[in-house]
């Protein structure tokens, strides 16, 4: 290693090189290719991070209201099969009448993976603002959520069209005698459930976009870097075999 | 280069953190190597790797300082690069805030 090496020499950076170009301004800052850097001073860096690192609360909102009434459509579903099991209907008819609630249990399942995951995500948050763990270390413990998260919304998304197909598929059966109030009942349930999942479906699709282009930003930067260090594959892997004496796991 | 770069993410991480260490100790400052690998918890061997790559992409600079009488040690300072690429990943939450 030599002094000669000296990167503070503005003259030296290539400033037209696709990171810095327009085209990526919205992920890497200063698109005119100046090295425009409002803060060198780490408690500034680190503030101007507590400010812009916010806690994702749509997620938390939306996916806990979700949770919370599919459970009780779901206690009440329990209940009246219960019931109905009272009536000797054989299980292939039974099944008609429940399918779509078993799908919005498993909906309802990964519904609260996903807000366990964002919970891991705000509280990563919250590691910055109290000092308790360092930028880089929190940024990439978010960074590698990123895909897990993306995970449970595709399978809501898909679990959301198989709700509609059985939907569609298995109409309320005709109503004996004896099961008009409880058919009332799960008539109600039913389109409430549709209405649920409908909403649900397009607060997910938002998502889905929303975390996919972080995914795709984070991809752009990485690969950035990776441009400029060529040699990175070698440090991963034998930081992958040393990894053990790390102090920043 | 594969498009995934998620298998040089330890290697990301370990940027990350010099750079940070780095900004930390301040422009003027700089930080004596033994003290980055020991902070981080690298092999002298691996942490000098590190090192030689984060120079040669002109997001550091070490310079040689007398210490003592006779003795020398190697500083290590954050180039305005480093510092623009190490900004980049705390920009990306707000950049993509909806």
């Amino acid at each position: 290693m030599n002094e000669k090496n000296n990167g503070n020499n503005p003259s030296n950076y290539n400033l037209n090189r696709s990171g810095d170009s327009p085209n990526n301004k919205k992920v890497f800052p200063s698109a005119t290719g100046a090295y425009d850097i409002p803060n060198t001073d780490y408690s500034q860096i680190l503030n101007s991070y507590q400010t812009i690192a916010k806690k994702d609360r749509t997620i938390q909102i939306i996916g806990g209201i979700f949770a919370f009434l599919s459970s009780f459509i779901e206690i009440i579903v329990f209940l009246l099969i219960k019931r109905l099991l009272n009536f000797y209907i054989p299980l292939g008819v039974l099944a008609q009448f429940i399918w779509i609630f078993i799908v919005l249990l498993v909906i309802n399942t990964f519904t609260i993976a996903q807000l366990i995951i964002i919970f891991r995500w705000n509280k990563n948050v919250e590691k910055v603002k109290h000092h308790r763990q360092t930028l880089a270390i929190t940024n990439y413990k978010m960074i590698n959520q990123i895909s897990i998260i993306l995970f449970t919304i595709i399978s809501i998304l898909i679990l959301n069209l198989v709700f509609f197909w059985f939907y569609r598929q298995y109409t309320v059966p005709p109503r004996p005698e004896g099961l008009i109030r409880i058919l009332r009942i799960y008539t109600f349930l039913r389109r409430l459930t549709w209405l649920l999942i409908f909403s649900y479906t397009i607060f997910e699709m938002w998502q889905l976009y929303k975390w996919n282009k972080r995914k795709k930003a984070v991809k752009r930067i990485e690969r950035r870097i990776l441009e400029e260090l060529p040699k990175l594959h070698e440090l991963a892997n034998l930081t992958d075999i040393y990894s053990d004496d790390l102090a920043i796991d | 280069m594969s498009s995934s770069t998620k298998k040089y993410r330890s290697a990301l991480i370990i940027i990350q953190s010099i750079l940070e260490q780095l900004i930390k100790a301040g422009n003027e400052d700089g930080i004596v190597k033994s003290k980055i690998y020991k902070n981080l918890g690298l092999k002298t061997i691996i942490g000098e790797k590190y090192l030689e790559q984060l120079i040669s992409a002109r997001y550091i600079t070490v310079n040689e300082e007398k210490w003592g009488k006779e003795r020398t040690r190697q500083k290590v300072y954050i180039t305005k690069r480093g510092l623009h690429r190490f900004q980049w990943f705390m920009k990306l939450s707000s950049e993509l805030e909806m």
